[in-house]
């Protein structure tokens, strides 16, 4: 470990734990707590990456999660920034776009041929011929790509949580502890998010030396940690702003939903590159990263250093090299040393060579910095016959910030150029969001920490209703800290401004000169910030290449916006805990005892067929016949139960449903049929009256919250006094259908069930195996049938001693899929299956039940009144030729005359009754009314001949669900 | 911290009662009426929420002295009772409610896990929550809260070493 330093007083890493990791297959050594690039330069490696379109050798820029130099791959995660990706025990690295080796990149040769692809080269080249396009594309993603993803991933969840706070701080540094400290002394909850493992933001590298800052520091973690008015969320970084200040903090376990009532933003600064020929060189960085790099994983970022400054802190970053041992050979300065403070003249004093108004022109070397060549600075230009070449292996580039304000502009902050501090600042907060610290363009330690205390007063007396007036600018510097213009030409380029995505500086001008000259066009064609990085290193010298060469103020050349998220965020984390509900009848347990293969209805699960997977239609057919020769029985509990109560539930049912409801008998039922405003069929069931002020209403399954929905609506648009009470989950419901249904129930029931007493469609209420129960005399399926409502309680044992008393007689359980064949059989329609959401009951057959003429008003008669003359296709019924394949028809094959789609199947199944393939189809008017044969289209393209059939299919007359069937049979 | 704990509580029954006479169901049972809508009131182990204009839940363990009513239903809740100090924790991977909210006595009706449930927060036991479903859910909600309990846990947030 050549590179590491001794102990740093706030460093990171636990050098008692070691740890092993590789890269490219060669093993490595590690700190717990080192990030993968401090680990590599620690072992000396200093070139981490290949550039995006170049290839060109990379190392680190600014160690801050701001550029994506450093990139790799792991078994399981493409595209893992090494800046900030700690390194763990066994993992196993690949560098991400490289052809062979970092050190050995095969495609390293593209560069060479950099003049030959301009920035939007491949907009133009690539089109014609238009047959080869694929085949550039294909080279193009191989050359030019981040991380791959592994296709054999397994699936990673990360939980999602909900937090809620009054305020919320973004940024863990001076200005963002001060301002938690401040809000929650005043007595709000405060949430404090910073995006590092550890709070102390540029406290803890850029100020590391400074004695002055010790016992700031000191005292704001202290009070921070201790004040239990402060929830702190390390290692979170906050990726969003939603409206009403939601926002999505990312941390390593998965997503917080926060949603706050202010938030601060103290997100500080994010250092900006000079740009000159070669400034992507490995050796070449940031100030911060040097300092980042030296305070937080004690590495020494090289032997021999130049530091190219602006600003105080180029000085300061100097002074840290000077302190961890680095050579410093001198210090570039783009102004003057009588503008800088304190630091310069340390510097000075220690004899460190100062050239002022000067630039670095140039840096050199093959794959990292041998040396570089300055030049003096004058208004932007360079004076070449004064060149001079230094000899180093790191440069530091200190010559401005920009201001951490993606999310500040996500809530509708406006910022705008302070000539001052040569920074775009806060210019306009909306209500509720407040800034502070080096973002608001504060930089001392005592303008931050005034900074923070002012904006924690102005979010306290938002919060409190009683906002005050703050002046943004009131604790700003007055000093520049960001050179105008840090860029210097040169004819060779090469003088990167977006290190993602290898644009020069050359790349924007010729972007300009096609047209792209506004700030939106110009990004969305060089593409300049829209890389991993989302220009927080490049979008800032972009926009002053553009005010420049459309000579406008930077203002007026405007800025991108960052959507939410500016920062990439795993799948895992987008997905979250998966939430699927299951509901399951009280008979589920009965179900799978009896082998039942189940399938989704809904949130249900439900029984499918009763029997071996294998011999599902051997199954399903001796269901069907159980039902039609002897007993069957079927849970039903996922229909949807209502009790409808109160001196208007008539009138409301009248209102809800088609037919007319308020002339049921008591102790009778009457089909259901509700459609929308629109006359479309959207539920059906049954209305049965218990008395005169109460009914029971049954919902289909999918459909029952809805028609509870419906009802409660009606209840309150129409003013009714009518009570509702959803049972659905509290009662069960067993179907007992076949011509021994009688017979058996009446040896387990009170309730009489002689047909004069209890007619078809009748209801009745007694008790059931000493249980209270409602049945119900419907049939479904075409057989004398009991629905059996019951206390979800009593559903297992009514259940078994139907099963015990049916034994005699064959009794069958019978799933779904039976129940399909059942009903189709008697051509009873499935809402949502045979009919869509266009469907009115003119089309499927039913203006039996659409009383238009007796009935004042229910939801849909205007529609239906216009749709009754109205129809373009009818519900009919099928019959395929004896011996056609069973399966050869399935819903929604198209029904075809000529090359026409004229109608589709709804629901086809093979009839165990009849002996032939059966089905219902929406066809076209007039061809349902005159047609007698149509073509289905299959799945090979194949035409199947299929019979219009009238319905039902099966007992036309419904004798047998109406008579004692025991005499029918 | 003590031990989060999600348990069923099996014998405990429930019934829904509406319309006029409910008020007088009530107090013929001897059962405390609340005043605002989605307010509870607790007597000896019985819970009574008021969920309508007069629409009423009641919620006891069994033996208990059961409302009659004209329009009175049995309910068949599944109910649960989740404590521990981090149940705030837990909730919050579950339901969007601002449970910090939430005072002992406090009644809520809330999606949770994605499904409806009716929540309680028991005046006399502090870090508790009861939680009722319909019965259909019973055994997907005690598995996502056993799934959650167990990585919150295994899960602690990072403060970082402030």
């Amino acid at each position: 470990m050549s590179s590491r330093l001794n102990p740093q007083p706030l460093e990171w890493i636990d050098r008692s734990e070691q740890i092993t990791f590789t890269l490219e297959g060669k093993s490595y050594k590690a700190f717990k707590g080192d990030c993968v690039t401090s680990a590599l330069l620690a072992s000396g490696r200093q070139l981490l990456g290949r550039s995006f379109k170049y290839h060109r050798p990379r190392g680190v820029l600014s160690l801050a999660n701001h550029d994506v130099n450093a990139l790799f791959q792991s078994e399981s995660h493409p595209n893992l920034r090494g800046d900030v990706t700690q390194v763990t025990e066994g993992l196993t690295l690949r560098p991400c776009n490289v052809q062979g080796s970092l050190d050995h990149d095969r495609d390293s040769w593209i560069g060479h041929l950099s003049r030959f692809m301009p920035v939007g080269f491949y907009y133009k080249a690539f089109h014609k011929p238009r047959r080869l396009f694929p085949v550039w594309e294909k080279l193009i993603r191989r050359k030019a790509g981040l991380g791959e993803v592994n296709t054999q991933w397994t699936v990673e969840r990360q939980p999602k949580s909900y937090v809620y706070a009054d305020l919320l701080v973004i940024g863990g540094g001076a200005s963002g502890m001060q301002a938690a400290l401040s809000a929650a002394q005043a007595g709000l909850d405060v949430v404090l998010v910073d995006e590092n493992p550890h709070l102390g933001g540029s406290l803890d590298y850029q100020l590391v030396n400074e004695t002055a800052a010790a016992g700031h520091r000191e005292r704001l973690k202290s009070a921070v940690h201790q004040n239990p008015g402060i929830r702190v969320l390390c290692s979170t970084l906050a990726c969003g702003w939603y409206t009403d200040h939601y926002l999505p903090l990312l941390t390593p376990t998965g997503i917080i939903k926060l949603r706050s009532r202010a938030v601060i933003h103290a997100g500080g600064v994010m250092e900006q590159p000079a740009v000159f020929r070669h400034n992507d060189l490995p050796g070449v960085m940031l100030a911060s990263a040097a300092q980042r790099l030296i305070s937080r994983y004690a590495i020494k970022p090289g032997k021999r250093a130049v530091v190219l400054t602006a600003n105080d802190e180029g000085y300061r970053a100097a002074l840290d090299l000077q302190t961890a041992g680095v050579e410093l050979v001198a210090v570039i300065d783009m102004g003057a040393l009588s503008s800088r403070g304190e630091w310069a003249r340390k510097l000075v004093d220690l004899g460190v060579p100062v050239w002022q108004q000067s630039c670095v022109y140039e840096a050199c070397g093959a794959t990292r910095l041998e040396q570089v060549v300055l030049a003096p600075w004058h208004q932007g230009e360079c004076d070449l016959s004064r060149t001079e070449t230094l000899a180093c292996d790191l440069l530091l580039m200190s010559t401005g910030w920009s201001s951490a304000a993606q999310l500040v502009y996500q809530a509708g902050g406006k910022l705008s150029y302070q000539p001052g501090l040569e920074q775009l600042l806060p210019s306009h907060l909306p209500d509720g969001i407040f800034v502070c610290g080096r973002l608001n363009g504060a930089y001392t330690l005592e303008q931050r920490l005034a900074d923070a205390r002012a904006a924690a007063e102005e979010a306290v007396a938002w919060l409190a209703g009683t906002p005050i007036s703050r002046d943004l600018a009131a604790c700003r510097d007055d000093q520049p800290h960001s050179h105008p213009w840090p860029i210097v030409e040169h004819p060779k380029g090469k003088n990167f401004i977006d290190f993602d995505e290898d644009l020069q500086l050359r790349d924007l001008i010729h972007a300009m000169q096609e047209g792209f000259d506004n700030i939106e066009l110009l990004k969305r064609f060089s593409t300049v910030g829209m890389g991993p990085s989302q220009g927080k290193h490049a979008n800032m010298n972009a926009i002053r290449v553009l005010a420049r060469y459309q000579g406008v103020s930077i203002d007026a050349a405007g800025s991108t916006t960052a959507r939410p998220f500016f920062h990439p965020v795993p799948v895992a984390a987008l997905a979250g805990r998966r939430f699927r509900p299951q509901r399951l009848t009280a008979l589920h347990q009965q179900h799978q005892q009896s082998g039942a293969q189940f399938m989704e209805a809904g949130v249900w699960l439900r029984p499918e067929y009763y029997g071996p997977a294998e011999q599902r239609r051997s199954s399903i057919q001796a269901e069907v016949q159980a039902v039609r020769e002897a007993l069957g029985i079927i849970d039903v509990s996922t229909l949807g139960k209502i009790e409808v109560m109160g001196p208007d539930a008539a009138r409301l049912l009248d209102c809800a449903y088609t037919m007319k409801m308020s002339t049921l008998a008591v102790g009778m039922t009457r089909y259901a049929l509700m459609v929308d405003d629109s006359g479309v069929i959207v539920d059906d069931g049954i209305v049965g009256r218990i008395c005169d002020d109460r009914f029971y209403v049954t919902a289909t399954t999918s459909h029952a919250d809805a028609t509870f929905k419906q009802l409660s609506k009606l209840i309150q648009c129409a003013g009714l006094n009518v009570r509702l009470v959803n049972r659905t989950g509290s009662l069960a419901a067993i179907n007992l259908a076949g011509p021994h249904s009688r017979r058996v129930l009446q040896s387990l029931t009170d309730i009489d069930l002689d047909d004069a007493v209890f007619p078809y469609l009748g209801m009745r209420e007694g008790q059931l195996c000493g249980y209270p129960v409602r049945l119900i005399r419907v049939g479904f399926v075409g057989e004398l049938g009991y629905e059996i409502h019951l206390p979800h309680s009593a559903a297992v044992t009514v259940w078994q001693a139907l099963m015990q008393a049916g034994s005699s007689v064959g009794i069958r359980p019978f799933g779904v899929e039976a129940q399909r064949i059942l009903r189709l059989e008697k051509g009873h329609l499935i809402v949502g299956q045979d009919t869509d959401g266009l469907t009115n009951p003119y089309e499927a057959g039913m203006a039996w039940a659409v009383p238009l003429k007796s009935k004042v008003w229910f939801t849909g008669k205007p529609s239906l009144a216009l749709l009754q003359s109205r129809c373009q296709r009818r519900l009919v019924g099928l019959r395929l030729a004896p011996g056609t394949p069973q399966d050869q028809v399935k819903e929604c094959h198209l029904i075809m005359a000529a090359e026409a789609m004229v109608g589709r199947v709804t629901s086809v199944a093979f009839s165990p009754s009849l002996g032939v393939v059966i089905a219902l189809a929406m066809l076209d008017l007039p061809l349902a009314d005159t047609a007698e044969q149509v073509e289905i289209q299959v799945d090979d393209g194949q035409r199947i001949q299929a019979q219009l059939t009238s319905l039902p299919f099966y007992d036309p007359d419904g004798a047998r669900q109406r008579v004692n069937l025991e005499e029918v049979a | 911290m003590t031990q989060l704990n999600f348990e069923r509580l099996a014998d405990w029954q429930g019934w829904i009662m509406t319309g006029p006479d409910s008020t007088s169901a009530l107090t013929g049972a001897g059962l405390p009426v609340p005043d605002g809508p989605l307010s509870a009131l607790q007597a000896d182990a019985a819970i009574v929420a008021r969920t309508g204009r007069d629409e009423f839940m009641v919620f006891m363990p069994s033996g208990g002295s059961a409302p009659v009513g004209e329009w009175c239903f049995q309910r068949h809740d599944t109910i649960f009772r989740l404590s521990g100090a981090d149940w705030l924790a837990v909730m919050a991977q579950l339901c969007q409610f601002d449970f910090r909210q939430m005072r002992p006595g406090d009644w809520q009706m809330l999606a949770v896990a994605g499904i409806n449930c009716w929540l309680y927060a028991p005046a006399d036991r502090p870090d508790t929550l009861l939680l009722g479903c319909d019965p259909g859910f019973s055994a997907y909600l005690a598995h996502t809260f056993e799934a959650v309990i167990n990585d919150v846990g295994q899960t602690s947030v990072d403060r970082g070493d402030v």
